[in-house]
C-alpha cells in the first residue's frame, strides 16, 4: 500500500536539494511570496493524487483510508499547502456522496477529474461553531430560491467553479438548514484574497451572495438535512487532517535530528547531550504515537464508521496536540534556528511548519468544539462492550478491510467503541496503567458536573486513553511487525500518551521514552517516513 | 520613582501614543502590521519614541539621563511593546548595548556614549557568532594588540540593530588561547573607521519581529584605539555575563506585552460575541481559559516585578533571579498563548483582519523573544549549577533567611523606594542566596494573618491559598533530596544531566510561587481595586501546583467567576493586565470588528 507514496516521493526528488522546485527551500520561497503551489499541485494532479478520496466508480483512485493517509502525509511533508491546494473539495464531495443525486455526484466528480474544485461554504464570521445561529438564507422565489448572506473563509473560494453551500430554509433547530450545489459565477462577490498566517498563499475567500438566484434542482438531498450531512462529512475531513499534522511533524523532527547531530556545544553534539536528547525523545514518542493513532483511525473508519462521531474527534485531537507538543520541543532544541526564516534548517522551513501545524489544529473545528462535540457521549461510551472480531479487522494490519461505507456514518456512536472496550491483556507496565485508568473512568464520568467543564476535561482525557488503547491493540495484533511489535515502542508511546492523559509533562517519566529516539534515528538513517507503514523516502 | 509618579509617566506615554486600534493614532496597529509584512525597520516609530524621550529613562542620572530605577524603563518598553515588540526591541537593544559601558566604562567613556545616545545614536551588542550561539567561550572574533589600540578581525552574527547601529559593543578574544580571562569588549563606532571597514551582513529574516534589523558585522583588521576598550583587558566575559543578567531580567517585558495585547483583543472578541445564546466569556470552558491565561500573566508579572527590583536591591543574587525570570516568564507565557489560541479559534491566523490581525504577530513575536539573550538550556544550567547551594541555604541557614525576610518587603513592595542602580555590583554566582525562596515561609505566616483579618469569601480563598502555598513549598525538601541523590548517583555527569535541569525547572516554579505570595502580601496595601484578589492568588497557585501535579484542583467555579470579574474590570477600565494597572490610552478606535 506504500508503493504509491514511495513512487510519488521519488518523483518529487530530494527535498533538501535547494534547487528542487518541490523541496523545502522552494516551499519557504512560496510561503515568503504568499504564492499558491501551482507547479507542485500540477505534478500531483498528473498522478491523480487529487482524486485519492474519490471512489473508483466516479473515476477516483480511492481504495482505503489508510492508503490515502500514507500517500497524503508523504506529499504534505514537503509542503502542507498541497492538501488545501488539491484536496479542499473533499468536504463538498463527501457531502454530495452522502446525500446527492447520481447526477450531482457525477457533476462534482467531473469537476474534480478535470482538476477543478468545489468549495464548501458553511461557516459564517459571527457564529463560528454555533451553526444554528447562521443567517445566510435561501428565500423561495420563482424557479427555486434567492440566496442572501456571506460565507466566511471559504477554502479555494476564488478558484472554485461551484460550491456546496449550507443556508437557512427554515426558522428553528438543526432542520432549518438545507444544502445547494451552486455555480460560482460572476454574480458572486468573492472579495479579496484573505491573507493567513499559516497555509500562506492558499486561496481563501469570503463569498457574498446578494439575491443570488438558485434553481430548485440545485437542492442536494432533502430540505433540512444539511447540518446532519455536514457534520458527518467533517468526521471524514478530520480524519484526513491528521495527514497534514503528521506531514509537518515528520519534516520538523527530521530537520531537528539533523541539526542536533551536527551542532556542538563544547565537544558534545546536541544529540548526545542529556537535556536536548530528552526533548527529542519526547518529540519522537509523540510522533510515533500520533502515527499509530492516525493509522488505527484510518482503518477503523472502514470497520466501524458508526463510531466516528467519537473516534474521528479523539484521533484528530491527539494527533494535533501531540504534533503541537513536538513542535515546541523541536523548537527548544533548534533554539534560535527555529525562528530564522531563511538561515534555519531546511532553508528556514521550521517556522513555516510551526505556523502550518497550528492552523491544521483549528482549521476544520476548534479544539474546544471538537472535544465538546463528543463530551456528552461519555456516559454511554464508558459502558461500551468489546467487539473482538471488528477489533481484529482494524488492528491486524494483515487483515483485509471491508469497503468504506459512508452511509454508516452516524451523528452519535450510541455507546459503541471497540477501542477502549476489550483492551488486550498484554503484560506491560504501560498497559497496566492504561487498564487501571480505563477502569476508573466510569466512576469519574458519573461524578462529573454536567454544567461545568468536567465533561469536556474528561473528553480530553478519554481521547488520550483512547489513543493509548489503539496503540496497545496494534501492538497485540501485530507481534511480528518490525515496529509495532517491539515492546520498547509500546512502552514509549504508552508512556507519552498516558502522561498526556494525566496532563503531566512527559519529560517526568522520560526513561521509557528514550527508545523512541533510537527508533526515529533508525528510521531517519534508513530514509524512512516516521511511521509504522514502511515508506522509503527520496 | 514612586508608584504614583511612574503611573503618571506611563499614562502620559500611553496618551501620547493613543489607541493602537485607532488608525489616526501615532503608533497604530495597521501601520505596525504593514511594517511587519514588508519587513521594514520601524524608523518612524523609533524616532517618535525618541522624540518623546523614552531613551532618557535608560540613561544613568550621573551622566545626565533620567534612569533611576530599572523598572521605569522596563515598564515604558512594555507599553511600547504592547503595540509593537519590534520597535520596543530596537530601543531595548540600544540600552542593552550600553550595559558594558555602564558596568565597566570610565566616567569619560560613559559620558561619551551617553552623549551619542542623547543624539539618537543606535547601538548593537556584538556578542554571538554563527557557530557559537550560547557557547560564549567558543567565540572566535579576535583583537590583536598593536600600538595605540587593537586590530579586530572576525564576524558577529545574529546581532540585533547591527546594520542600523552607529556603534557596536564587540566581544573579542584578546588572548589567542581564549579562556575565561581571554576576552575583552570594544566599542566600534562605524564613523570612526574607514568607509566600508565595518561590513554589514545581510538581514536575517525572522519568523517574528520581522521588521527588526537582525544582521551582523564582519571586520578584517579594523583598528580601534585603546580608549575604545570597555573595562580591563581580559574582563570581557565578566562584563558580558553581567550584561546578560540585565537582558534576561528585562526581556520578559516583550512576552508580558505580547500576551497583554493577545488577551485584550481576545476579550474584545469574547465579551462581544454570543454563541449558543451566551457571551463567549460566560461559557464555562472559555471562561476558564481566559482566567487561566490572566493568572499566568499575573504570575509572570510578579516574577518580573521581583527580578527587576532585585537588580538594585540584591545585585549579588542577580545570577539566580535573572535566570529564573528568563527561563520561566517566556516559557510560561508561550504555553498561555497556545491556550489562548483555542479561544480565538480560526481568527488567530488572519493576517489582514482589521481587529485581530495583530494577534498572529504577537504570537510570532513572542517566540523570537524566547530565544533572545540565552536560551532555555543556558538559563536552566545556570540555576542547576547553583541548586544544591540554594536549597541548602533555604533549609539550614537561619541567618540568611532572616536577612531575606528583611529585604522582601522592599523587593516586592510595589510602592517602596529603591537604592541607586549600580550594575557593577551584580555578581556571577548567588552563593546559595535567593531571597524570594528564603523568605517564603515568613511571608506565608503573614498571609495567614491577612486571611484571619479578611472577610467573607475572600477569607475562604486566602485560607485555601495558604494551604496551596504550604503544599508547594513542602516540595523544596523533595527537590533537594532528589538533587543530592542525583549527585551521589551520577558523579561527574551530574552537572549535565537532564534530571538536574528538570529539578531546576521545579525550583523556578517554587520561586514563581514565592513571587506571587510576596507580591500579594508586601504590595497588599499599595494595589488599586480590584486587586489584591485572594481568588486570583489561589488560581495563580493552582496554575503553579499543576506544573507538579496536573489534576490538583484548588479552585472551583466561584473562584474562576471572581477572577473573571477582576479581569473584566481591568479590560473595561482599560488598565494594563499587571499589578501596576497603568491606565492605557483611551479607546478611540473600534473595540470589536465584525467578521
Amino acid at each position: 500500500m506504500n508503493t504509491a507514496a514511495e513512487e510519488l516521493d521519488r518523483e518529487l526528488g530530494d527535498p533538501t536539494d535547494a534547487a528542487n522546485p518541490f523541496g523545502y527551500a522552494a516551499a519557504v520561497g512560496r510561503d515568503e511570496r504568499d504564492e499558491f503551489p501551482e507547479e507542485l499541485c500540477a505534478v500531483l494532479r498528473k498522478r491523480d493524487f487529487h482524486l485519492n478520496y474519490l471512489p473508483a466508480e466516479l473515476g477516483g483512485t480511492f481504495s482505503s483510508f489508510d492508503h490515502s493517509l500514507t500517500l497524503v502525509r508523504t506529499a504534505a511533508r514537503r509542503d502542507l499547502n498541497v492538501m488545501p491546494g488539491t484536496m479542499f473539495s473533499i468536504t463538498a464531495a463527501t457531502c454530495v456522496q452522502l446525500h446527492g443525486s447520481a447526477a450531482q455526484q457525477e457533476r462534482v466528480a467531473a469537476i474534480l477529474r478535470r482538476g477543478g474544485s468545489v468549495a464548501f461554504a458553511m461557516s459564517e464570521a459571527e457564529h463560528g461553531s454555533d451553526l444554528l445561529a447562521n443567517t445566510a438564507r435561501l428565500t423561495p422565489a420563482e424557479h427555486g430560491w434567492e440566496l442572501d448572506g456571506t460565507k466566511w473563509m471559504v477554502g479555494l473560494g476564488h478558484r472554485s467553479e461551484a460550491a456546496y453551500l449550507v443556508a437557512r430554509t427554515g426558522e428553528r433547530g438543526p432542520a432549518a438548514f438545507s444544502a445547494v450545489l451552486v455555480d460560482l459565477d460572476d454574480r458572486v462577490d468573492r472579495g479579496a484574497q484573505v491573507p493567513t498566517g499559516g497555509m500562506r498563499g492558499i486561496d481563501f475567500a469570503h463569498l457574498r451572495f446578494d439575491r443570488h438566484p438558485v434553481p430548485a434542482a440545485a437542492l442536494v438531498g432533502r430540505e433540512g438535512e444539511a447540518l446532519e450531512t455536514a457534520v458527518k462529512a467533517q468526521q471524514v475531513v478530520r480524519l484526513m487532517s491528521t495527514a497534514g499534522s503528521l506531514g509537518c511533524a515528520d519534516t520538523a523532527l527530521r530537520l531537528t535530528l539533523d541539526f542536533a547531530a551536527e551542532r556542538r556545544i563544547g565537544r558534545a553534539a546536541l544529540l548526545d547531550s542529556p537535556y536536548p536528547q530528552r526533548e527529542l525523545a519526547v518529540a519522537s514518542a509523540a510522533l510515533l504515537a500520533a502515527d499509530a493513532v492516525a493509522l488505527a483511525a484510518a482503518r477503523g473508519i472502514h470497520a466501524a464508521p458508526e463510531a466516528f462521531s467519537v473516534w474521528g474527534c479523539a484521533a484528530k485531537h491527539v494527533v494535533a496536540e501531540a504534533v503541537e507538543d513536538l513542535m515546541l520541543r523541536c523548537g527548544t532544541v533548534l533554539a534560535t534556528r527555529s525562528v530564522l526564516r531563511t538561515e534555519g534548517p531546511g532553508g528556514g522551513l521550521f517556522q513555516k511548519l510551526q505556523r502550518d501545524a497550528a492552523l491544521v489544529r483549528v482549521v476544520d473545528t476548534s479544539t474546544v468544539a471538537n472535544l465538546r462535540s463528543f463530551a456528552g457521549q461519555l456516559p454511554a461510551l464508558v459502558r461500551a462492550v468489546a467487539d473482538p472480531a471488528a477489533a481484529r479487522t482494524v488492528f491486524d494490519l494483515t487483515a483485509e478491510l471491508p469497503p468504506y461505507d459512508p452511509a454508516r456514518l452516524d451523528l452519535n456512536a450510541r455507546g459503541r467503541d471497540l477501542v477502549t472496550a476489550g483492551v488486550p491483556a498484554t503484560a506491560s507496565a504501560g498497559a497496566d496503567r492504561l487498564r487501571a485508568a480505563l477502569a476508573v473512568l466510569p466512576a469519574q464520568v458519573a461524578a462529573a458536573d454536567p454544567k461545568g467543564n468536567d465533561l469536556v476535561d474528561l473528553a480530553e482525557r478519554f481521547a488520550w486513553l483512547h489513543a493509548a488503547a489503539a496503540c496497545l491493540h496494534l501492538h497485540a495484533a501485530n507481534p511480528d511487525d518490525e515496529l509495532l511489535g517491539r515492546s520498547d515502542w509500546l512502552e514509549a508511546v504508552l508512556g507519552y500518551l498516558l502522561a498526556r492523559a494525566d496532563g503531566s509533562s512527559p519529560r517526568r517519566a522520560a526513561a521509557p521514552l528514550l527508545p523512541a529516539l533510537a527508533i526515529t534515528r533508525e528510521l531517519h538513517a534508513a530514509k524512512r517516513l516516521f511511521s509504522a507503514v514502511p515508506v522509503r523516502l527520496a | 520613582m514612586p508608584k504614583a509618579d511612574l503611573t503618571e509617566l506611563a499614562a502620559r506615554l500611553e496618551a501620547h501614543l493613543g489607541d493602537p486600534h485607532d488608525p489616526t493614532s501615532l503608533m497604530p496597529f495597521d501601520q505596525i502590521l504593514d511594517h511587519d509584512e514588508r519587513e521594514e525597520f520601524p524608523y518612524a516609530f523609533v524616532n517618535l519614541l525618541q522624540r518623546w524621550g523614552v531613551h532618557e529613562y535608560v540613561i544613568p542620572r550621573a551622566q545626565g539621563g533620567k534612569a533611576g530605577d530599572v523598572e521605569v524603563g522596563f515598564n515604558l518598553l512594555r507599553l511600547i511593546a504592547r503595540r509593537d515588540p519590534t520597535s520596543a526591541t530596537a530601543l531595548m537593544l540600544t540600552s542593552l548595548s550600553f550595559m558594558p559601558a555602564w558596568i565597566a566604562g570610565t566616567d569619560e567613556q560613559k559620558q561619551y556614549v551617553v552623549d551619542r545616545m542623547k543624539q539618537g545614536s543606535k547601538l548593537a551588542w556584538g556578542l554571538s557568532e554563527r557557530h557559537h550561539g550560547s557557547d560564549v567561550l567558543g567565540n572566535e572574533m579576535r583583537a590583536e594588540k598593536v600600538d595605540g589600540g587593537y586590530l579586530l578581525t572576525g564576524e558577529k552574527w545574529l546581532i540585533g540593530n547591527a546594520t542600523v547601529a552607529d556603534g557596536v559593543s564587540v566581544f573579542a578574544r584578546t588572548d589567542p588561547k581564549g579562556g575565561p580571562a581571554g576576552y575583552s569588549i570594544f566599542l566600534v563606532e562605524k564613523r570612526n573607521t574607514p568607509a566600508g571597514a565595518v561590513e554589514e551582513l545581510p538581514n536575517e529574516r525572522l519568523h517574528g519581529l520581522r521588521a527588526l534589523d537582525m544582521s551582523g558585522i564582519r571586520l578584517d583588521g579594523v583598528f580601534v584605539p585603546d580608549e575604545a576598550r570597555l573595562g580591563h583587558q581580559g574582563q570581557g566575559l565578566e562584563i558580558a555575563l553581567k550584561s546578560a543578567q540585565v537582558a534576561r531580567t528585562t526581556i520578559g517585558s516583550m512576552a508580558l506585552a505580547a500576551v497583554d495585547t493577545a488577551l485584550r483583543v481576545t476579550l474584545d472578541f469574547t465579551e462581544q460575541r454570543e454563541i449558543f445564546g451566551k457571551k463567549v466569556s460566560d461559557i464555562p470552558y472559555s471562561r476558564r481559559q481566559l482566567t487561566e491565561v490572566f493568572a499566568d500573566l499575573m504570575i509572570a508579572d510578579a516574577v518580573s516585578l521581583g527580578a527587576v527590583r532585585s537588580l538594585q536591591l540584591v545585585p549579588e543574587q542577580t545570577s539566580v533571579w535573572s535566570s529564573v525570570a528568563k527561563y520561566f516568564v517566556p516559557t510560561l507565557l508561550e504555553r498561555s498563548m497556545a491556550q489562548l489560541n483555542i479561544v480565538l479559534g480560526a481568527r488567530l491566523y488572519l493576517r489582514a483582519h482589521p481587529h485581530y490581525g495583530i494577534y498572529q504577530k504577537m504570537l510570532r513575536d513572542l517566540l523570537v523573544a524566547i530565544f533572545a539573550d540565552g536560551n532555555t538550556v543556558v538559563n536552566l544550567k545556570n540555576i542547576a549549577l547553583q541548586l544544591d547551594g540554594l536549597l541548602g541555604t533555604a533549609a539550614q541557614d537561619a541567618g540568611a533567611r532572616a536577612a531575606a525576610e528583611q529585604r522582601v518587603p522592599q523587593l516586592y513592595g510595589i510602592d517602596r523606594e529603591l537604592p541607586l542602580y549600580r550594575p557593577w555590583d551584580q555578581e556571577l554566582f548567588s552563593r546559595g542566596k535567593d531571597d524570594a525562596v528564603l523568605a517564603a515561609p515568613a511571608t506565608l505566616d503573614r498571609l495567614r494573618e491577612l486571611a484571619a483579618e479578611a472577610k467573607g469569601e475572600e477569607q475562604g480563598w486566602l485560607n485555601r491559598a495558604v494551604g496551596a502555598a504550604e503544599g508547594l513549598f513542602a516540595r523544596a525538601g523533595e527537590i533537594h533530596r532528589q538533587a543530592a541523590e542525583l549527585r551521589a548517583g551520577l558523579g561527574r555527569e551530574y552537572g549535565q544531566s537532564a534530571e538536574l535541569f528538570d529539578l531546576a525547572k521545579q525550583y523556578s516554579t517554587l520561586h514563581a510561587a514565592a513571587a506571587c505570595l510576596h507580591t500579594f502580601v508586601h504590595s497588599h496595601a499599595a494595589l488599586d481595586d480590584p486587586l489584591p484578589s485572594g481568588a486570583l492568588l489561589l488560581l495563580q497557585l493552582e496554575r503553579l501546583a499543576r506544573l507538579f501535579s496536573p489534576h490538583e484542583a484548588l479552585t472551583d467555579a466561584a473562584v474562576v467567576d471572581e477572577v473573571m470579574r477582576v479581569l473584566r474590570h481591568l479590560h473595561r477600565e482599560n488598565r494594563l493586565f499587571s499589578y501596576w494597572q497603568f491606565p492605557l490610552a483611551e479607546r478611540t478606535g473600534a473595540v470589536h470588528v465584525q467578521s
